[in-house]
């Protein structure tokens, strides 16, 4: 049973987006620990929507999340947005190996979401962005 | 969820930012604004206290590396306390840990400056 919200991309939803993510984890089970990183990554996939997806548009469009267990083992946190299409997974990696004077600034979220899902999957599907993080279960 | 940020002006030159609650794509606008200040010239020793602190995402991590990139470019040094586990993490994997100096007290951070200062002022560094 997937639970579901659905909500304008504007900063002023990031909170209640991620409160849904973490309920939602923490209520099937995962640790606090795992709910934290699960936060992390849904809260950075929130905010290139809110910042990028509907930029080029004269207003913003939704964001639209589904949470649940897909099988036994996997639980899945998938989301939507009717955006400009972007490929989370042809993101290059930040170059976290030069020393902090080289270091950009920005660039980590996409990389953090890769780091702490054991899956990342994206689709464009009828002219929408579908990003599922898998999370294995413990 | 929401974010404290404490600045403290513990000796000239010396700051310390204590934060407490989330730092995350929401709450850290206004901490970057309340952090700002202190990023001049006169500031040599920024300090973060993070005892507090239990979330940060990769938008919060922008401004510690803000901070740090324009201390250690002014010639300063930048530290931190008391990581909690889960942000440790996030540092490790955007591998920021590797080079600093990390205290776990502010009182074990003061020592340490002072010696640093004793050591500057008998020209031995």
């Amino acid at each position: 049973m997937m639970s579901r919200i659905l909500a304008p991309a504007q900063l002023e939803n990031l909170e209640e987006l991620v409160e849904f993510v973490s309920h939602c984890a923490r209520e099937k089970g995962f640790e606090q620990k795992r709910v934290s990183e699960i936060e992390i990554a849904a809260e950075e996939a929130f905010v290139n929507i809110i910042n990028y997806a509907y930029r080029h548009m004269g207003s913003a469009g939704d964001i639209e999340v589904q949470c649940g267990f897909e099988d036994s083992e996997r639980f899945i946190i998938e989301i939507t947005d009717s955006g400009i299409p972007f490929n989370v997974l042809n993101v290059a990696e930040p170059d976290i190996s030069s020393d902090v004077s080289h270091r950009k600034i920005g660039g980590l979220g996409i990389f953090f979401m890769k780091k702490l899902m054991d899956e990342v999957c994206y689709k464009y599907i009828e002219g929408k962005n579908v990003l599922t993080l898998v999370v294995n279960k413990a | 969820m929401s974010l404290t940020t404490k600045i403290e002006n513990k000796r000239p030159g010396y700051s310390l930012v204590t934060l407490s609650g989330r730092l995350d794509g929401q709450t850290f606008a206004e901490c970057e604004a309340q952090i700002a200040p202190l990023l001049v010239p006169s500031t040599k020793i920024i300090m973060f206290d993070m005892t507090g602190l239990n979330y940060i995402s990769s938008m919060g991590l922008r401004i510690v590396l803000k901070v740090r990139k324009f201390v250690e470019g002014n010639n300063g040094s930048f530290h931190m306390i008391n990581l909690q586990p889960q942000i440790e993490k996030v540092f490790e994997i955007a591998n920021l840990l590797g080079d600093m100096k990390l205290f776990v007290s502010v009182e074990e951070a003061d020592q340490y400056f002072d010696a640093m200062q004793m050591k500057v002022l008998n020209n031995e560094i």
